[in-house]
């Protein structure tokens, strides 16, 4: 039980420098946004479940499942706000309006 | 007890997703980030879904931002569109049918009965 | 065990907040400087998570929980004032 959750923590802690490293190296800030936030929430998902792997009493566990909830509950209002923000500051106005319907139709 | 069993479908098809794409988002990274690496083929696509409560269309765009590699920047229940920024669009027939398999079936169960606004 | 996992969960945050600096040094946009910001947040979560397992209390939890709230509101704020430092001022009409 322990090893998973070291090698859960070790993937999350990974995961975490890759999102960093994806924000240094990406090239706008839209694409940097995809790596901060999902990436990095991906990352402590996985340490968060990791270390309740360790301490696996009720009162960590609530604690772990508040924060990851949390987590969970806001990034996408995050995210959205953000995205709309670096749209508008990036000048992408017109490509938003114009922008190209893939797919099919739904059913 | 349909819609409990469609809500439990729907987080695990969601955690499913997740992790993949994750990883998908994941290897993105570390190809465009090697030292002459090629940066992805960013865009910004619409995409239309199926009749569904505004409450659902939010969930549906919540779950959508959620996953790796995708953000909505934009949900327009008029003309039933999302308004993606999409990581890596190679292949974005691939990437509409996963939303439509993996999301739409459980939130229509969900919110698809309700009026649509 | 549980030292080596506090240890890659601290090198891994202190690595990812060293690299989110150098982004928000450079920019270019505001925007660039709140994505980093966001990968500040998470390695500072990280942190408290490492804190509390190197000493077996739960209490430095309860701070990772505030500062999952208090980086939500912080990322919506400089989100809107980004929004708006773009837009002409009679744009921005109350709403």
């Amino acid at each position: 039980m322990t090893v998973i959750a070291v090698v859960l923590i070790g993937l999350g802690a990974a995961l975490l420098v890759i999102a960093a490293w994806g924000v240094i190296r990406l090239p706008d800030a839209l694409s940097r946004q995809h790596a901060a936030t999902k990436a990095g929430t991906l990352a402590l998902a996985l340490v968060l479940i990791g270390a309740f792997l360790f301490v696996p009493t009720v009162e960590w566990a609530w604690r772990l499942g508040l924060i990851l909830a949390f987590l969970m509950a806001t990034l996408p209002i995050a995210s959205h706000l953000l995205a709309r923000a670096a749209v508008v500051e990036a000048g992408l106005a017109d490509e938003m309006r114009d922008a190209p319907r893939v797919g099919d139709e739904p059913s | 007890m349909p819609r409990l069993l469609a809500a439990a479908g729907l987080s695990l098809r969601f955690v499913r997703a997740v992790f993949l794409s994750g990883l998908q988002t994941v290897a993105v990274i570390l190809k465009s980030g090697r030292p002459g690496g090629t940066p992805p083929p960013v865009a910004l696509v619409r995409v239309r879904f199926a009749p569904m409560s505004a409450r659902g269309a939010a969930l549906l765009g919540s779950l959508v931002s959620l996953t790796p590699g995708t953000t909505t920047i934009d949900i327009d229940l008029e003309r039933r569109e999302l308004l993606l920024h999409v990581l890596d669009a190679s292949d974005t027939d691939a990437l509409v049918a996963g939303i439509r398999q993996d999301f739409e079936p459980g939130i229509r169960a969900l919110f698809g009965r309700e009026v649509t606004t | 065990m549980i030292g080596l996992a506090t240890g890659l969960l601290v090198s891994g945050a202190v690595l990812a907040a060293v690299l989110a600096g150098l982004r928000l040094l450079a920019g270019p946009t505001h925007a660039d400087r709140v994505v980093a910001l966001d990968i500040f947040l998470a390695a500072a979560i990280a942190l408290a998570v490492a804190a509390s397992l190197g000493t077996g209390r739960p209490v430095f939890l309860d701070v990772a929980i505030g500062l999952a709230l208090v980086g939500f509101v912080a990322t919506i704020g400089w989100a809107r004032l980004v929004q708006r430092g773009q837009q002409p001022e009679t744009d921005e009409a109350p709403r």
